[in-house]
């Protein structure tokens, strides 16, 4: 049968060029008083942790646009955003592990921002488990869609609790009551160019995750429509009696 | 049956959730104690956090690890800390302090730097023979 | 560990994962293409 999905190359060269310059600007940009080279993290931590919340929010809407319309293909951009904001969340955890370990003195602390965060991370995992209750995409995608839409309200809460709460992990230097902390100006940059290399990534990710899509959904109509069991002639029934 | 089972399940998880994030975060929401909050509380012997900024000039090293005062800017406390104090600690910078109170000074054994959300860069301070991008690609 | 040390392994986990990651897309794209064009 003819592959019915437009596979794309370009979506790798962007991921490619946007690693390149974002880890370029990175590492000629300043040092930091306090944590000196230590900050270069922040550059791909704080990117990734937003990153996490477009996926999720792009999940919110793909979920909340199939309950409203029952058409599939919105269900496809929730799937494949969730797993892409499961990869992000769990990025954004172990950098911040690292940075934890380097500046704090420790791994990881209930503090709510981390202890929210986490919780997060198993939720859509819960997500991406749901998904895989049931073949029939109608029955996946309501499951789906129910908790994909009750997921999001975290995200504001994971992004807002180092303000509502006191916490270890330090507030927001950008998004924040005040007007942005980050005083030196190639920081900033750096980390506004590290938020849009991050962007594009997801984007080309999104394009790839989706693609597969399309190909899996393909693939499980051929294996309905055909009259052959699923697991077809790979599985051999054992001969009792049958031995040597 | 078949069409309870999608609400039933993912309100099965948020439920969990829920119970999950009541219980662990209704005691740890509240990080660290403030000197102030210290100050105004009787000495228990329980553990708890303090946290605050290090007081300039306050920083004095012992046999078993190194005094010094958290301040919030309203009251400040004497920290007794046992062992070798975190990496990027110095005067001024935010601590947080594991230990116990005894009304007077409160006794840490544990220590971790608390980091503010500015980024601030002295440009003439940076050493541009500095190594940089050494073995960036290692993990 | 020295600052530069802590940088690398960031970078290293960063990118080594985004490889990882986009590997397995890209495998699993072969995998079920190669599966659809078998199926004829």
């Amino acid at each position: 049968m003819k592959v019915q999905t437009r596979i794309r190359w370009w979506p790798w060269a962007a991921v490619a060029l946007s690693l390149v310059v974002a880890f370029t600007l990175s590492m000629i940009s300043p040092r930091d008083d306090v944590q000196g080279e230590l900050v270069r993290i922040m550059y791909i931590h704080v990117p990734a942790a937003w990153l996490a919340y477009v996926a999720f929010f792009m999940t919110f809407v793909g979920s909340l646009t199939y309950l409203l319309t029952k058409n599939l293909r919105w269900d496809r951009i929730a799937a494949a955003s969730a797993e892409i904001g499961v990869f992000f969340t769990g990025l954004t955890l172990v950098l911040g592990m690292i940075w934890g370990k380097s500046t704090w003195g420790v791994w990881w602390t209930w503090d709510a921002r981390l202890t929210l965060t986490a919780i997060m991370f198993f939720v859509y995992l819960g997500y991406l488990a749901l998904r895989r209750t049931t073949d029939d995409p109608v029955a996946r995608a309501s499951r789906a869609s129910v908790l994909g839409v009750l997921g999001a309200v975290q995200i504001p809460i994971v992004h807002f609790s180092v303000v509502w709460w006191r916490t270890l992990h330090q507030p927001p230097s950008i998004v924040r009551p005040d007007s942005p902390a980050i005083q030196e100006p190639l920081m900033l940059i750096t980390l506004i160019v590290g938020v849009v290399a991050f962007t594009i990534i997801y984007i080309s990710l999104m394009i790839k995750r989706i693609e597969l899509t399309h190909l899996e959904d393909q693939l499980t109509e051929i294996e309905h429509s055909t009259d052959q069991p699923v697991a077809g002639e790979a599985v051999v029934v054992p001969e009792l009696g049958a031995r040597p | 049956m078949k069409r309870y089972w999608k609400f039933i399940v993912p309100a099965g998880i948020v439920v969990v959730i829920l119970i999950v994030l009541m219980i662990s975060l209704n005691s740890s929401l509240v990080y660290f104690n403030t000197p102030t909050e210290l100050t105004e509380q009787a000495a228990d012997g329980g553990r708890l956090r303090l946290g605050g900024q290090v007081v300039p000039g306050s920083v004095a090293d012992t046999t078993a690890g190194v005094t010094f005062d958290v301040t919030d800017g309203r009251e400040s406390v004497t920290v007794v800390h046992v062992g070798a104090p975190q990496q990027l600690f110095q005067e001024g910078i935010g601590v947080v302090v594991e230990g116990t109170w005894d009304g007077t000074s409160f006794h840490s054994d544990t220590m971790l730097v608390k980091h503010d959300e500015t980024y601030t860069s002295d440009e003439g301070d940076y050493d541009p023979n500095h190594p940089t991008g050494d073995g960036s690609d290692e993990a | 560990m020295t600052e530069w040390g802590w940088v690398a392994f960031a970078y290293g986990v960063a990118y080594g994962s985004f490889f990882l990651y986009a590997g397995s897309i890209a495998l699993r794209i072969n995998r079920a293409r190669q599966s659809i064009e078998r199926s004829e």
